[in-house]
């Protein structure tokens, strides 16, 4: 499952503590790893952040105004993106739509689909000279501006189209494992379809709305991409501008303190209201519900279904397609931009590999810790994940650049960055996966005189190997993806699909921007959709 | 049965193949990450569009290869002093003169003078020689002919705060050095009290603080904008684009303002890992096949005297404005508070 | 020898209001069975686990041959207590065959003695040829038998077995109850069998100990359970067991039946309890106003009559198959039991 709530590590079941010494210190040093990965560029970055003393251009006033600007800016997406998330999820699962798998596997797309490209490819169609506007000028024979995307609202519209899949993940695993009795009874109690998706299914449906919509808020929370090109003063473009304009890192500083402690706010309240874990256990129901029979609701869902799919998917694909041009054309930008490509597949594929690697270790160490360290690793783990990628460059350049300077202006920085932000992914894939072995068997190991090592080698990562490689993918595909951090730590040259989808687009170079674009998805998007496949068959 | 030995055999391929997977990877990222010494790192503020072609004419006489970061002038400023104790770039590129003046200050920069540094007038180029103009700018005003009539055409950037132009300009926002830097030469030449005013009426104007230039040429050039304050390639950029615009040098009048030209500097890094390859580059900048690429390519003006300029007007034919890149530097702080203060977009 | 000891075991599980363990004090013998029986949740697989080192006591003591594994001062992870153990779900590794599975604890060997381990102990619970299977295709039965072989082949200190034929067929759970007491006795095997049905206990076990609500009630040889139990949960939990009421008067221990020795000592006056089981309990016809038969239970080996007293009490009867006492007659009851056991009605 995508990075689905609040981590929560499993102890293991047993109260035996953690076995031998060789145990307790593996367990110190992976905290230690871990600590040190994550812990320090915040530290850092609240020293440089107190240290601002005198603000400059940064008054709380201006502090204020961005907090309102960032923080209703992600509510409101969130919002679209669970109005959106919301109707496809109960008709996909419920309902008797045509050609409801597919629509499930395309509801998933927008994934793929970094936000920066969505916003890009609505820029080049809804902007103020886009070709909307165009040809509607065209048709009036005035130029006028009908259309515009900049600004706020063209924020808030693209942010939750791309996040509502989040929401779309969790609401249709909930629907899909819930007893369907309860609703059934409902229905032969006398209410309607629409009653009973109201007053039975939605109260059932909370934790996983508010697990999705946390993340959809959290993600448009932390995004530098779409508000840079939308035009929307948030937190990290005002960081961005800092950073570029000014001397003195320290209103940069001040300004990513600030939004860490919004993020963390945030992620307290999401682990305060989701406490259990929210990923939906299966009741032991094999029955599904009966799918409700939509006669002549059939069109007005269908276009539904397909108004929301054609604005998160075809209308993005298909600008960034008409944007390229001809074949011919795509190939001549691959061949100029092949080192670039390559960057991107071997740093993610590197990121990924150490990903799984750390992650095999820390959720298997986490099973055998008392439960408060488990509580600590698994918290400051996901403080990783939370903190925004433009903050993470910030602080990973003040630090490394002090403190590590072999490893500054390389690709390990690079490394390090995709680590502190995925291994979230990563720990909570295994995690879960390993919770899902019968404990039995770990026993039985034990009892056999395994060691805790044995154990994991012998037979705990055989039997997660689907869900190891699964997680891989995941992993390799958000570091596919990722641009804030890279735009600030890559070292010169070396530039990834995202960066260069980014400056090609600043450069106004819409056409070359668009082949990145389009290879970027299909690297991105190819093994996302083998993975949900595959998680689907529940074959990883 | 045969299964059993065959998955373990499976299962051997598979530990080896992806250790052979993480080996490749490694080794892979290795070439890029090795320190090649004879790598040239180039920090330019100047965009990848307009750099690229002269970088790339450079590697195919010289054989020596580039790495290029291309970035905003400020970052990449600030990248260099951040990297003091340890330099990884060796060139830097910046879009104005302002900026390097105070690397220079700072004493992150190591002066060169190239033979043909000596062409290159006074003022676009480092007393102390620690940075060099390789070409220039002009801060012009570009307008859409379809909006703008040619009598209402401005010639002098005061005219702009007329209220007939309401809405209807634009500018970019101090992460663009030019920007920065013509508003220090308001404030140099005319003072802060007057730089103040003429600014506040530019505002009462709802003047639209743009992030970059490229927003401003081609928000004019598709009518969202009538006009735009911005630098002269980009006349020649919109124009490429077939985008109907036309350009006016402001305030050539004799006592008048003057347009402001940015020269674009290069300067060495101090601590440089390649000093040889650093200065072949800015002979190659300031030699005539740079220059033809900059000029001819980039829609640049040149310095030099004796570069064929084609299109661009020669600098000559533009009157100046008055102001030295040490005044810039001196002033630029306090300019930036002005704007700032006045609104929070620059 | 006594291989196991567990003093004063006391565990409480976190966030349970009551105790799973309390005070337990049982002992093992070498080579010989033993079975801890009771009710689901009396805290017997509690015990298992805790001498596995599974769970971890708050209070007590636990040794394994003479070395403490559990106590104040020691804590022997289950790795090193060379304990073995058969899971109620056996818990057989899936993606190993079931020579690996078989081998999998014999990591301290060579290779080559592994193998013949482990062709030994597959011909020992009949599973000789399996070698290469995967467990998924084996049978309940067959899979079970990997269990035995794989915990056995380590040669461990002490056998633990958790509801060992509780996932089986009830046709499958004689035979294997034999084949498993076969084994264990061949092998000289320590073995803790843990279940909750008495016939089960009785079968396999030297010794029995029975456990209520984490307490120990009684340890004895399965006759004795069965026949002196020491209280009356015990006698209720292994056979079909009523209470006569009765009054010791004159030495004499007075009931409705009949008059009993005062076998328990109680004194004078005390009211208590005789237990009776159903094969102690005679049917003999009689005149109407006495006891009355008011059901029958036909059980292929015997017919169990529920019969109701003048008092009001029910006693069972258990008689042959084949006569048969329509329900409604009356008759007489005659006690006649090898034991007497008499509890002090509480």
């Amino acid at each position: 499952m995508t990075q689905a709530g609040p981590l929560t590590l499993t102890p293991s079941s047993s109260l035996a503590p953690a076995s031998g010494w060789l145990a307790q210190i593996g367990t110190f040093v992976l905290l230690a790893v871990v600590g040190l990965l994550v812990l320090p560029p915040l530290l850092y970055l609240a020293a440089a952040a107190l240290k601002a003393g005198e603000l400059g251009a940064v008054t709380i006033g201006s502090l204020v105004g961005l907090a309102a600007m960032t923080l209703s800016l992600a509510t409101l997406a969130t919002i679209w993106a669970m109005l959106l998330a919301l109707p496809l999820a109960w008709l996909v699962i419920r309902t008797d739509l045509p050609f409801r798998n597919l629509c499930r596997w395309l509801a998933v797309i927008p994934l793929a689909i970094p936000s920066y490209i969505g916003a890009m490819s609505y820029i080049a169609l809804l902007g103020p000279v886009g070709s909307v506007n165009t040809w509607l000028s065209a048709l009036i024979g005035a130029p006028q501006q009908w259309v515009n995307i900049y600004g706020f609202w063209g924020g808030v519209f693209v942010l939750g189209l791309f996040t509502y899949p989040y929401i779309f993940l969790l609401v249709s695993a909930a629907l899909e494992a819930t007893n369907p009795s309860i609703e059934e009874t409902a229905r032969s109690l006398g209410e309607s379809p629409l009653g009973v998706f109201r007053r039975v299914t939605l109260p059932m449906l909370r934790p996983s709305i508010l697990a999705g919509g946390l993340l959809a808020f959290l993600y448009a929370l932390s995004d530098f991409g779409s508000p840079s090109l939308l035009r929307v003063q948030v937190f990290t473009t005002a960081i961005y501008h800092q950073l570029n304009t000014r001397f003195d890192q320290a209103a940069a500083a001040l300004l990513s303190f600030v939004l860490v402690l919004i993020t963390i706010a945030v992620l307290a309240g999401q682990q305060m209201l989701l406490h259990r874990r929210s990923y939906v256990t299966i009741t032991g129901t094999a029955r599904l519900a009966r799918p409700l029979h939509l006669g002549r609701w059939r069109w007005p869902a269908a276009l539904l279904v397909g108004a929301v799919l054609g604005l998160s998917v075809f209308i993005p694909l298909g600008v960034l397609l008409a944007q390229t041009g001809s074949v011919g054309h795509f190939l001549e930008v691959v061949r100029e931009q092949g080192d670039y490509i390559k960057n991107s597949l071997l740093l993610a594929g590197l990121a990924a590999t150490l990903a799984v690697i750390l992650g095999l270790l820390i959720a298997f160490t986490a099973r055998h810790t008392p439960p408060r360290t488990g509580t600590l690793l698994s918290g400051t783990i996901q403080i990783g994940y939370a903190i925004p990628g433009t903050v993470l460059g910030l602080s990973l350049i003040l630090l490394y650049n002090t403190y590590v300077p072999w490893l500054y202006g390389t690709v390990g920085v690079l490394v390090v960055a995709y680590l502190i932000r995925f291994l979230t992914q990563s720990v909570q894939g295994v995690d879960a996966a390993i919770a899902g072995i019968n404990p039995h068997l770990e026993e039985a190991a034990r009892s056999l005189a395994a060691s805790p090592w044995r154990v994991l080698r012998r037979i705990l990562a055989p039997l997660v190997r689907p869900t190891l490689f699964a997680v891989w993918a995941l992993v390799f595909i958000s570091a596919m993806k990722e641009l804030d951090a890279t735009l600030l730590l890559r070292p010169a040259g070396f530039d990834t699909l995202p960066v260069r989808v980014y400056i090609h687009t600043v450069e106004a170079e819409y056409a070359r921007a668009a082949v990145m674009a389009l290879l970027l998805i299909a690297f991105t998007a190819l093994p996302w959709m083998v993975v949900t496949r595959l998680r689907e068959k529940k074959l990883v | 049965m045969a299964s059993a030995a065959s998955a373990k055999i499976k299962g051997r391929i598979v530990t080896v193949v992806l250790a052979g997977v993480l080996f490749a990877f490694v080794a892979g990222l290795l070439p890029a990450t090795a320190d090649a010494a004879d790598r040239l790192v180039i920090y330019s503020g100047r965009k990848e569009k307009a750099i690229k072609p002269v970088v790339d004419a450079f590697t195919k006489q010289t054989g020596i290869q580039v790495d290029l970061k291309v970035g905003k002038t400020s970052g990449l400023a600030n990248e260099i002093r951040m990297e003091k104790a340890r330099p990884r770039g060796d060139l830097y590129i910046s879009t104005e003169s302002g900026i390097v003046e105070i690397l220079t200050k700072e004493g992150l920069l190591d002066p060169y003078q190239s033979a043909a540094t000596k062409t290159v007038p006074e003022d676009f180029r480092s007393a102390a020689g620690t940075w060099t103009g390789i070409s220039g700018r002009a801060r012009i005003i570009l307008y859409n002919k379809n909006l703008v009539p040619e009598k209402d055409v401005p010639r002098s950037i005061f005219e702009l705060t007329n209220p007939k132009w309401k809405g209807r300009l634009a500018i970019a926002g101090t992460r663009e050095r030019t920007t920065l830097a013509w508003a220090t030469a308001l404030v140099a030449i005319k003072g802060e009290t007057f730089a103040r005013d003429y600014l506040k009426g530019l505002h009462a104007n709802d003047l639209k603080i743009l992030t970059d230039n490229t927003e401003v040429w081609q928000g004019v050039g598709r009518g969202e904008f009538a006009i735009g304050l911005t630098n002269s390639p980009n006349y020649y950029l919109a124009r490429q684009a077939n985008l109907p615009v036309d350009v006016v040098y402001p305030d050539q009048e004799s006592g008048g303002f003057g347009t402001p030209v940015n020269p674009n500097a290069v300067a060495v890094i101090k601590g440089t890992a390649n000093p040889e390859s650093a200065r072949k580059f800015i002979d190659f900048l300031l030699s005539p096949d740079g220059q033809r690429i900059l000029v001819t390519q980039d829609y640049e003006i040149p310095l030099i005297a004796g570069v064929n300029s084609s299109e661009v007007p020669p600098l000559q034919s533009i009157k100046r404005t008055a102001v030295t890149a040490q005044r810039l530097a001196d002033l630029e702080e306090a300019t930036l508070k002005l704007l700032t203060s006045l609104n929070p977009n620059w | 020898m006594t291989l196991i000891e567990l003093s004063q075991i006391s565990l409480t599980y976190p966030n349970a209001a009551a105790p799973a363990l309390s005070d337990l004090t049982l002992a093992v013998e070498e080579g010989a069975a033993l079975s801890i029986l009771g009710p689901s949740g009396c805290g017997k697989t509690t015990v298992l686990r805790a001498i596995a080192g599974f769970e971890r006591p708050q209070a007590g003591a636990i040794t394994i041959a003479g070395r403490p594994v559990c106590d104040a001062a020691n804590w022997v992870v289950p790795e090193e207590r060379g304990v073995g153990m058969v899971f109620q779900d056996y818990a057989l590794f899936p993606h190993l065959t079931v020579a690996e599975n078989v081998a999998f604890g014999l990591q301290r060997l060579e290779k080559a003695a592994a193998v013949h381990m482990v062709a030994q102990t597959l011909d020992l619970v009949g599973l000789s040829g399996f070698e290469d299977r995967y467990t998924h295709e084996l049978s309940g039965g067959q899979q079970q038998r990997v269990a035995l072989a794989r915990a056995l082949a380590p040669k461990p200190i002490v056998l633990l077995l958790d509801e060992p034929f509780s996932n089986l067929d009830p046709d499958m759970r004689g035979q294997m109850r034999e084949e498993v007491e076969e084994i264990l006795r061949l092998t000289g095997t320590t073995a803790v069998l843990v279940t909750h049905d008495h016939d089960e206990a009785f079968a396999m076990a030297d010794r029995v100990a029975v456990l209520n609500h984490g307490r120990l009630e009684q340890v004895d040889t399965p006759e004795a359970i069965y026949h002196t139990p020491s209280t009356p949960f015990v006698a209720n939990f292994v056979g079909q067991a009523d209470f006569l009421l009765g009054r010791v008067d004159n030495g004499k221990i007075h009931t409705e039946v009949g008059i009993f020795e005062n076998v328990g000592e109680h004194p004078p006056g005390a009211a208590v309890e005789i237990m009776i089981r159903p094969d102690d309990v005679h049917i003999v016809p009689a005149s109407p106003g006495g006891a009355r038969i008011v059901g029958r239970q036909f059980r292929g080996s015997e017919n169990l009559y529920t019969v109701i007293l003048p008092s009001g009490q029910h006693v069972h009867s258990s008689e042959g198959s084949t006569t048969v006492y329509p329900i409604g007659s009356s008759v007489d009851l005659k006690i006649v039991a090898t034991h007497i056991v008499t509890f002090l009605k509480s």
